[in-house]
């Protein structure tokens, strides 16, 4: 099966300040790489876009189980979350592996749990990367604040270099 | 770059549910408390906003069960605004909310719950979840995917986008439905329908080889609460709200606009989140449960054959009377996917599903408006006050997990009474408290307003308050 390079996956609740860094990075990057205007409104009306030939987008308020489908699909995924000040550092970057967590309560799903079921339901799951930039206000926004502001423009150029890495190798 | 790190970057949490068990010397339970904490400012941050926007506000409360804000915001602002919708927009909306019901209740049986049934409470908990059902069943587990797949679809279908559904409006909806997208739902209905019978039959067959843990699991009385038809039969989306007794003798039957004569809120200085209560039986006599279990205690049959069917074997668990055992809220959830698919069949070859009068002008300005649904986990209050120019003045929510507080909270207390000896907390224990709070489904980063993961951490306190035992769960 012909898989494609790249899924780059965000996560998180734009109207709570912090937790949506990662849609503000996935929109930078649409901005950024996209040559057309109107994918940006594309990608906020379905939540997915192919960016390229190399690299769709995919963005959600939470991960859920039927992403695992579209998982197997890709040779790479990056999955864009934001964090707390429980880690140090402000950009974490750390290659996670297939591994299933339950959730307590609720319909949670982590990264690593997808991954599982893309390889246990679709036998395969791809490659992947956790970026995580920190947050620093979780009120009802829909800016972030100035500092994670700061670090999801570098957590752009992080994933980008990612991305050109990849094609030259 | 590999970094080790051990704590889940997505556990960015404001809000934590802890449990504390108190135990006495001897070890046994004396009482244990569910703590969740609760931020009002979802209300205040609505405060100022136009009321046609809020349809589109308050799904962004969480993303767990976003179609139901947008359901109920929508009745209410329509009740504000003195607007009926024509008919097919009615249909359209509740067709949304099948969906909704379908993938929220078919994910909750099979990948949290399903797993502590079929796998066992005490299985290694590295098996004991949705891969372990992969491995015991892979047809099984490829279906309920699909399953919670198919009531996606129906959302995206019919709202026109994935997330941020922006469908209802004041009056109406924004997107009539084509024949394309009303057959390509159809053709799914069946298999998904199996799968959900393929449930109901493993539920089934898992209480048969388990009546005497059923019996002891957080098995409590309580009145119940929910929507129901004309003839008193299931009602999810609109209807007027029933509450019965621990016999099923009717309390009241009031609609959604009387809410605030019928419920009053509960304080403890233990919780955030309030416990509400029937209010003419005061506090604590008249708590009630809602969701799965509280519905189907509280109509009197369903109007659907094939959950119909269903429905009137699983009243026979108790002779007709209210069945108040928590873990049948898993076979209560099952019934009610089965009535929402064959309710997806029923509104689809409606005639007026296809129309394209979707949507009513014509305001009447009443100033005050208040929009009931039954959201996959329970019944969800919306109520707002508006001015003049259409800007909302105050918000009141009264979400489903509140209206479950004290039934989480009542069940966690049973079940640590029954199953922990501390201070030491095996696997298993510590699984069985969980499943006590998880059999009623909560939509704890809703009611909290906290985001993302919601880890638990379990405190075993002695009688003076002294920390003997932390487990921290995320």
């Amino acid at each position: 099966m012909m898989r494609k390079r790249f899924i780059i996956v965000g996560y998180g609740n734009p109207d709570r300040g912090d937790d949506g860094a990662a849609c503000h990075l996935l929109d930078q990057l649409v901005l950024t790489l996209s040559k057309r205007t109107e994918d940006l409104n594309e990608f906020h009306e379905s939540g997915f876009l192919e960016l390229n030939a190399e690299v769709d987008l995919w963005y959600n308020l939470q991960l859920i189980p039927e992403i695992a489908q579209d998982l197997a699909r890709y040779e790479n995924a990056i999955f864009v979350d934001a964090h707390t000040a429980e880690i140090p550092e402000p950009i974490l970057v750390k290659e996670i592996t297939p591994a299933y967590k339950n959730s307590p309560f609720t319909h949670h799903l982590t990264p690593a749990s997808c991954l599982e079921l893309a390889e246990k339901l679709y036998q395969h799951a791809p490659h992947a990367i956790l970026v995580t930039v920190r947050g620093y206000s979780f009120d009802f926004s829909r800016e972030l604040s100035p500092e994670t502001k700061e670090l999801t423009g570098q957590a752009v150029q992080m994933v980008i270099d990612r991305l050109h890495k990849s094609e030259k190798a | 770059m590999t970094q080790k790190i051990t704590i889940e970057p997505v556990t960015r949490i404001e809000g934590h549910a802890k449990i504390t068990i108190n135990v006495k010397e001897d070890g046994s339970v004396e009482h244990a408390y569910l703590h969740v904490n609760e931020f009002r400012g979802f209300e205040k941050f609505c405060e100022g906003r136009m009321v046609f926007e809020m349809p589109l506000i308050t799904p962004r409360i969480c993303g767990i069960c976003p179609v139901s804000h947008h359901l109920a915001s929508a009745k209410a602002a329509d009740a504000a605004l003195g607007v009926e919708p024509p008919r097919p927009a009615s249909l359209l909306r509740e067709l949304m909310h099948m969906g909704q019901v379908i993938q929220s209740h078919g994910m909750h049986f099979f990948e949290l719950a399903g797993p502590d049934l079929l796998l066992g409470w005490d299985a290694d908990p590295a098996v004991r979840n949705v891969v372990g059902i992969i491995q015991a069943n892979p047809s099984l587990a490829l279906q309920a995917v699909n399953l919670r797949k198919f009531g996606q679809e129906i959302i995206k279908t019919v709202g026109g986008r994935k997330i941020h559904p922006n469908f209802a409006v004041p009056g109406g909806v924004n997107k009539a439905l084509t024949v394309e997208e009303r057959d390509m739902i159809l053709s799914g209905l069946d298999a998904n329908i199996a799968t959900i019978k393929a449930g109901l039959e493993l539920f089934k067959g898992w209480a048969a080889q388990h009546t005497e843990e059923i019996a002891e699991f957080a098995t409590f009385s309580s009145g119940y609460m929910g929507l129901v038809t004309p003839a008193n039969g299931l009602e999810l989306y609109d209807g007027n709200i029933r509450m019965v007794d621990k016999t099923g003798k009717q309390l009241e039957l009031f609609p959604a606009s009387n809410y605030l004569d019928n419920i009053a809120e509960h304080v403890e200085d233990w919780s955030y989140l309030k416990f509400p209560y029937y209010r003419k039986m005061g506090w604590p006599a008249g708590v009630y449960r809602v969701g799965p279990l509280g519905r189907l205690n509280t109509c009197e049959k369903i109007e659907t054959p094939l959950a119909q069917q269903e429905f009137v074997e699983y009243h026979k668990i108790n002779n007709g009377k209210p069945i108040e055992n928590t873990l049948y809220f898993h076979y209560a959830r099952l019934i009610e996917a089965l009535f929402a698919a064959e309710k997806v069949g029923i509104l689809l070859n409606d005639p007026d599903i296809l129309s394209k009068d979707i949507l009513n002008t014509h305001h009447n300005y009443q100033g005050e408006g208040i929009g009931v649904i039954e959201a996959p986990r329970g019944t969800l209050f919306h109520h707002y006050w508006v001015d003049k120019n259409g800007q909302i003045k105050k918000v009141n929510l009264i979400v489903a997990t509140g209206n479950n507080n004290w039934a989480m909270c009542e069940a966690v207390d049973s079940v640590a009474k029954r199953y922990v000896k501390g201070p030491d907390i095996t696997e298993g224990m510590l699984n069985r408290v969980e499943a006590a709070v998880r059999a009623h489904d909560p939509c704890l980063s809703c009611s909290t307003h906290a985001v993302g993961e919601m880890p638990m951490i379990v405190e075993v306190r002695d009688l003076q308050g002294n920390l003997l035992n932390v487990v921290k769960r995320g």
